[in-house]
């Protein structure tokens, strides 16, 4: 059980606060996802948790803070964000130093082998540590915090850089130690990998809790549900669909992205007319964070704001409102967002009587809860990414920060993936790496793929790897689309292709 | 019960004899102390071998060194232990709590005085070897290892060390220089630990210790040409500590504290005359640094989250 208690870090040099009254708390059993960009505060709430960092607020475990639990290691294991690089000195070998640490806490060096063993690092146990990669780095770091047998871990960011295998091991673990009753905290900039992994969602923005969400919910407001299909027949297919009321665009070799059909319906329309499918799979993409009001959070942290003359955040009010409508009556009349705050005028927006009387007032009232970005929102006005004014049919486009971590990190698989049974001839998804299509059933590689209105398909060559992929074909990661110039079918390609099916 | 200062000392152990630059540094130590001593053994003029230069050989002091070998590497071993802890923590949030902190710190001080320990015999018992070895003939090293008479003889058996007698004349004869050789380096390897962890890097904590070591030892060696020699203390200057054989034997094992008195201006009087500086400014000169720099690192201790 780990309480988190209005957590704040404000730099000494000013500027906004890093982290600000972040509240949550864990139950054992389940995993709970921090979500965030870089610069989030991501980082800065495990280091305030583990008080690494002098800051506000409180983090118990159990009932302690970390610094007044008597053997910490045995209740915290803390994957700290530093793990990719070399977890100790350079030229020890890997077994003397988890033997070593193991000494430094206290259990038997027996202990450091076990784990040695079951994170798979048995066989490169003798080599010096200056020769692991960052996914063995991060496996000795598990390690690590696994030696005390601890009942929660705290991970920074686990997956990041990791490659997909490595990535899928390390979630199945985290799944089984919740399931055996351990507390998980992670941190990542993924929400395919928060959607995936946790139970509970709490995304953070610029260092404020924007949400904190049941992984339902979130999957539900921030992933949206798309059908893989691959087949032969896909021009056709996507036709059908397009009749349909369907979204539909390209999704690599031979395959189609669906939204807005369950998978079922979708098995029957192919099993209608006789399209024969190879994978029929449900998959999620992420979408991007809404951007709804921010809270304010408490009165402290509300000074807090007003003294480091942060941007103020757009009409929270509708969103407290909505919120606190929930539990509890409000008292508060709701700040219009029609009256929009000059930008440098936090304080007199703050101070506007009957408006936010919480701010600088900190004993008056209850405090508002972050506000969950769930279906009671009113609907966000659209974030100002620098693409295109997104649809409701775009995924989410991570262009804005293209760094290695996030090419990796989306190059991860997407989600939980099943086969629907109503399929013509459905394959499962573990079966179609191993069953690639005969030349004979597929596509001709270079043609492109039926999207029919080109103003509901991606620009999928601009990024190519903002499409997560759960074929885990390495060709397919490399190169998920070879036609870039695939927006614009011929009309008569699908008639030459309708022709050509059975 | 509380186990946490075992477990930090076992932690210590392994982690220092774990390093291979641990094992090299004393390998250095011992080779370098060898030829040091070496060459101070061939340089002997033939007559008896006094105490102070056996006690130089012995603990292979180079001249106008700051420190001898030994303690110069038990400093870089102990620089070296916190420097580690600092760049490549294992469990960096374990030492958040100051009573964890502490304990590992309290584990770094025996493990390194113990390794200085070793050290320390190490080096005398290389040393005295090569001094058996390298003695040139006509040099009688009688007061210092008895029966060590090298040269040419007619009964070789004669030339061979007794070794009983060594052994039962070492107490008696070099227990108190080897007792203060010891404690100097076991302090040099401390020192080298806490102007480290004001740093929390190796060579700035090495360099650091060189500002306070060297003035220091100037200034030491300006106090001591004060004490006046023999007989009485004069009224109002300093006691005759000049003539305790500790002091005798530290004199020897630091010989930079007379690099004041060889270094001369211009016309032709020593450094150590010209600068008559009064006695509380030498004594605050002396013994300010270190206490400020024990201060600093007691209370930057109390301040850190991290080692």
């Amino acid at each position: 059980m780990i309480q988190i208690t209005g957590l704040t870090k404000v730099h000494r040099r000013g500027g906004p606060p890093a982290l600000l009254d972040l509240t949550f708390d864990t139950r054992p059993g389940t995993v709970t996802a921090l979500l965030g960009d870089e610069g989030a505060g991501k980082t800065t709430a495990i280091r305030l948790m583990v008080e690494l960092e002098r800051g506000r607020g409180a983090a118990l475990f159990d009932g302690r803070t970390y610094r007044r639990l008597p053997r910490p290691e045995t209740r915290v294991g803390l994957v700290p964000e530093t793990a990719p690089s070399c977890p100790g000195h350079p030229g020890r070998r890997a077994a003397d130093h988890l033997r070593m640490l193991a000494a430094a806490i206290g259990v038997p060096a027996r202990r450091a082998d076990d784990l040695l063993e079951q994170t798979r690092l048995a066989g490169v146990a003798a080599h010096r540590l200056r020769s692991f990669s960052p996914g063995m780095n991060r496996r000795l770091a598990l390690a690590t915090a696994l030696l005390g047998d601890p009942q929660a871990l705290l991970l920074d960011d686990p997956t990041a850089g990791l490659s997909p295998r490595s990535t899928e091991w390390l979630h199945s673990f985290l799944r089984s130690f919740a399931a055996a009753g351990g507390t998980v905290l992670m941190t990542t900039c993924s929400p395919l990998e928060a959607g995936t992994v946790s139970d509970r969602v709490i995304t953070l923005v610029r260092g404020r809790q924007a949400a904190d969400q049941s992984a339902a919910d979130f999957r539900g407001t921030r992933l949206c549900p798309e059908v893989v299909v691959r087949g032969p027949q896909m021009a056709r297919l996507a036709d059908l669909l397009l009749a349909q009321g369907a979204r539909v665009r390209s999704d690599g070799r031979s395959g189609i992205a669906v939204g807005g059909l369950a998978r079922a319906e979708v098995g029957e329309l192919a099993h209608r007319h006789g399209i024969l499918l190879h994978e029929l799979t449900d998959r999620a993409i992420g979408r991007p964070m809404p951007h709804t009001a921010l809270p304010i959070g408490s009165g402290r942290s509300g000074e807090v704001v007003r003294l480091h003359r942060t941007p103020p955040p757009p009409s929270p009010a509708p969103s407290l409102s909505a919120q606190s409508s929930l539990s509890s009556p409000s008292p508060l009349p709701p700040l219009s967002p029609l009256f929009p705050d000059p930008p440098d005028d936090v304080g007199t927006a703050r101070h506007r009587p009957g408006a936010l009387p919480t701010v600088g007032a900190p004993a008056a009232g209850p405090r508002p809860r972050p506000v969950p970005a769930s279906a009671e929102c009113p609907p966000p006005p659209p974030p100002p990414l620098p693409l295109p004014l997104p649809s409701p049919t775009r995924p989410y486009l991570r262009t804005d920060r293209p760094s290695a971590r996030t090419a990796a990190r989306t190059a991860a698989p997407a989600a939980a993936t099943t086969t629907g049974p109503a399929a013509a001839t459905s394959t499962g998804p573990a079966a179609a790496p191993t069953q690639p299509p005969t030349p004979a059933d597929e596509d001709p590689p270079t043609r492109p793929l039926p999207p029919v209105r080109p103003e509901q398909v991606l620009p999928t060559a601009a990024t190519p790897t903002a499409y997560p992929h759960p074929h885990p074909h390495p060709h397919l990661h490399l190169n998920p689309n070879p036609n870039p110039d695939g927006l614009s079918r011929p009309e008569s390609y699908a008639d030459h292709h309708r022709s050509e099916a059975p | 019960m509380n186990a946490q200062p075992f477990h930090a000392l076992s932690y210590e152990v392994r982690r220092l004899r774990g390093l291979r630059s641990t094992w090299l540094i004393a390998a250095a130590v011992l080779v370098a102390g060898a030829a040091a001593a070496a060459v101070a053994v061939r340089q002997q003029l033939p007559g008896p071998l006094s105490a102070e230069a056996g006690l130089r050989t012995v603990a292979a002091v180079v001249p106008l060194s700051p420190l001898p070998v030994a303690a110069l590497g038990a400093c870089l071993l102990g620089a070296l232990s916190y420097a580690h802890e600092v760049g490549h923590p294992g469990l960096p949030a374990s030492r958040v709590a100051l009573s964890r902190r502490a304990a590992l710190l309290l584990a770094k001080l025996l493990v390194i005085g113990g390794a200085a320990l070793l050290l320390t015999a190490a080096t005398v018992l290389v040393n005295a070897a090569v001094v058996w070895l390298a003695l040139p003939a006509g040099v009688d090293a009688g007061a210092l290892l008895p029966g060590a008479t090298p040269g040419p003889t007619a009964h070789p058996e004669a030339a061979a060390p007794a070794w009983g007698a060594v052994l039962e004349a070492a107490p008696t004869v070099a227990g108190r220089p080897l007792g203060i050789f010891a404690a100097v380096v076991v302090l040099a390897g401390w020192a080298g630990l806490v102007a480290t962890s004001l740093v929390r890097q190796a060579r700035a904590g090495l360099v650091l210790l060189g500002t306070v070591v060297v003035p220091g030892e100037l200034f030491a060696g300006l106090l001591l040409r004060r004490s006046p020699v023999g007989g009485t203390a004069s009224p109002g200057g300093l006691p005759a500590v000049r003539d305790l054989p500790v002091v005798h034997d530290l004199q020897t094992l630091l010989p930079l504290h007379s690099g004041l008195a060889r270094l001369r201006v211009r016309d032709g009087r020593a450094v150590a005359d010209v600068l008559q500086l009064p006695l509380p400014l030498l004594f605050a000169l002396l013994l300010v640094p270190p206490a400020l720099g024990l201060a600093a690192a007691v209370a930057l201790q109390l301040r850190r989250r991290e080692l």
